[in-house]
């Protein structure tokens, strides 16, 4: 077999890996909409696929499903995808397979900006934020995420944009950010507290559907527009030089997929609180199955990510109902083991 | 025609690249020699486009090279640095085909394919095709990454000290295909080398760089001559005619602050 038929062949099969972990994914999804403290049969999913489509009214458990159980999964989702695919642009950037949302500070950013919400906001207007100011805490996370994310990029930009620069910038600006958090709580009121606590933790409590119809057209684009920047990034693997030498403009490359992955990351944080390891540990196992292409990795790290997330967010619902877990104690407690593990086996040297 | 008028570059304040000109023309090999810190890569970052010229012009077939734009000018100017290591695993048909992106805007064509084939066949690397840049040897990189500045078929190419750390047999047939690319196919082909008797016998011209300014350019013997590696590099040589080529031997440093060390130690 001539060696470019073989390259063909293997894009034929990632392509088929692709439709493989799309199935999975919507087997996810029929499985985590019946598990639940209400759980149902395929063949109530049936009919309550069959009301939604009539317009017929829902019965009990469908109402369940529809407002409650659906959006979380919609949401779950979403922000699986969103810190996967933030993950794959600042590893693919930085050219350092430890860049994540967390490493870059957005995380830490968000972090402050919601404990500055939750904690004034609950002083100054008395009302209970996490049900109440969504907007203002999500919009508060936003701001500050992006600001870390600029932080760290203006450090490393005055240092002549070394990857190195701002890999620690990121270190650095992230510890900032936390002993601000940490400043917070200590000086909290008991309810505040335990509203930021629960916003750190992450879950999916906030998932509405108003806020998914903001989220989703917002990640769905931004994910088309860095899709679309895969040969770029592809190029700078080897280095800027040799991506420049093939015709990459490398100055303004970082810095669209820079803030683009940065708002992806930091809107939908915004909305969930910190959920770690997604976007650090989705991108690696993505690698190990369909290869660096980014035209590939960039929607099957979205897939695993989104797959993770839905596996974590159902076992955070069900494993002790029906007492619910936050999720973001699930994906770092599954996740940072499956992570060393990776490490233990890895196959090729991924981290040289 | 790709020639530099008159070009300098300023770093941090700092003069690295001094009115320099040069003409580099097709179907010959330049070097561009000169001791460490001289300036050598600085002059080919400038022709690659990387630095920004402080003043002055590097042109391309009469056209300023800033004036192109970088999809063009990656079709014509092709660049192979010093060691490449990808930051992901990577394999060398995934490698070379990257130097097709000028002309690949998303899926991959049976054309592109081909060009990497044979292209890969062309430098006997195919039976790597499928192996991690991180499996192969130095020299087997350095020849994926030629192959990879070939995929994006220009007329000039561009290397950066591409025999550093190759083992004697490498570095031959390294710049054999150099060679053979001006020789045969008519390119522009300018590389940095280290290695004197090497420059001489690979180049048709060659470039001296020295403290950032050209020191003198012209034929392998016009340039490497006793009285120009005394000023350049500080040292006193013997140069002899080779069965191979031109054969440069150091005999003794020249003491610095201008007074020189006339002893010449006959080899004989």
């Amino acid at each position: 077999m001539e060696r470019g038929d073989h390259y063909f062949f293997e894009t034929k099969k990632k392509i088929f890996q692709l439709t493989v972990l799309f199935l999975c994914l919507i087997g996810t999804i029929v499985l985590s909409v019946r598990l639940g403290t209400v759980s149902m049969t395929v063949a109530e999913q049936a009919s309550m696929v069959l009301q939604l489509l009539t317009g017929e009214a829902f019965s009990t458990n469908s109402y369940i499903v529809f407002h409650i159980r659906l959006p979380r999964i919609v949401m779950a989702i979403i922000t699986g995808m969103a810190l996967a695919c933030a993950g794959v642009i600042m590893q693919a950037l930085l050219r350092n397979p430890l860049a994540s949302p967390f490493t870059l500070g957005v995380s830490s950013g968000a972090a402050f900006g919601a404990a500055l919400a939750i904690v004034l906001g609950a002083g100054v207007f008395g009302i209970n934020v996490v049900t109440g100011g969504q907007w203002l805490i999500a919009a508060n996370a936003f701001i500050f995420g992006c600001l870390a994310v600029f932080a760290v990029y203006g450090i490393a930009q005055i240092r002549k944009g070394s990857t190195t620069v701002l890999l620690l910038a990121g270190v650095a600006i992230g510890q900032l950010f936390s002993a601000g958090v940490s400043a917070i709580q200590y000086f909290s009121s008991n309810a505040a507290l335990k509203d930021l606590i629960v916003w750190l933790m992450g879950g999916f409590w906030g998932a509405e559907w108003q806020v998914i119809q903001f989220l989703l057209p917002l990640t769905v684009i931004v994910f088309l527009f860095l899709w679309k920047l895969s040969w770029d990034l592809n190029t700078l693997s080897s280095g800027e030089e040799v991506a420049s030498s093939l015709g990459v403009n490398v100055r303004r490359l970082r810095l669209t997929a820079l803030v683009l992955s940065t708002l992806l990351a930091s809107s939908t944080i915004a909305f969930t609180g910190i959920i770690g390891f997604i976007g650090l540990v989705a991108p690696h196992i993505s690698r190990m199955i369909i290869g660096t292409d980014n035209r590939f990795l960039l929607p099957c790290s979205c897939l695993i990510g989104a797959i993770l997330l839905l596996l974590s967010d159902t076992v955070a619902r069900t494993v002790l109902s029906p007492v619910e877990i936050p999720v973001g104690i699930i994906t770092s407690l599954l996740g940072a083991p499956f992570f060393i593990y990776l490490l233990l086996r890895k196959q090729k040297d991924y981290w040289s | 025609m790709f020639e530099v008028k008159d070009l300098s570059c300023r770093r941090s304040g700092k003069d690295i690249l001094l009115n320099a000109s040069a003409t580099f023309y097709e179907g010959e090999v330049t070097a561009i020699i000169g001791p460490n810190g001289a300036g050598k890569t600085t002059l080919l970052k400038c022709l690659a486009g990387f630095l920004k010229p402080s003043r002055g012009e590097v042109m391309l077939n009469g056209k300023p090279l800033s004036s192109i734009s970088l999809k063009d000018r990656a079709r014509k100017i092709s660049f192979v640095p010093q060691a490449t290591s990808p930051a992901f695993p990577l394999t060398v048909f995934e490698m070379v085909m990257h130097g097709r992106r000028p002309y690949v805007n998303w899926g991959i064509g049976k054309k592109d394919r081909r060009i990497v084939t044979n292209l890969l066949k062309k430098l006997h690397i195919e039976e790597l095709s499928g192996c991690f840049l991180d499996e192969i040897s130095g020299g087997q990189k350095q020849k994926a990454a030629i192959a990879r500045a070939l995929a994006q078929q220009t007329e000039v190419i561009l290397l950066d000290e591409p025999t550093s750390a190759l083992d004697i047999r490498y570095e031959y047939e390294v710049l054999q295909i150099g060679r053979d690319l001006a020789k045969k196919e008519g390119r522009t082909v300018i590389m940095v080398l280290h290695d004197l008797e090497l420059a001489a016998r690979f180049s048709d011209r060659i470039v001296l760089v020295d403290n950032g300014r050209i020191f003198c350019r012209g034929k392998p013997d016009e340039v490497m001559t006793q009285e120009h590696l005394r000023k350049v590099y500080e040292v006193n040589t013997v140069i002899e005619q080779g069965t191979a080529g031109m054969k440069v031997t150091v005999t003794s440093p020249v003491k610095r602050g201008g007074e020189i060390n006339e002893t010449v130690i006959d080899n004989s």
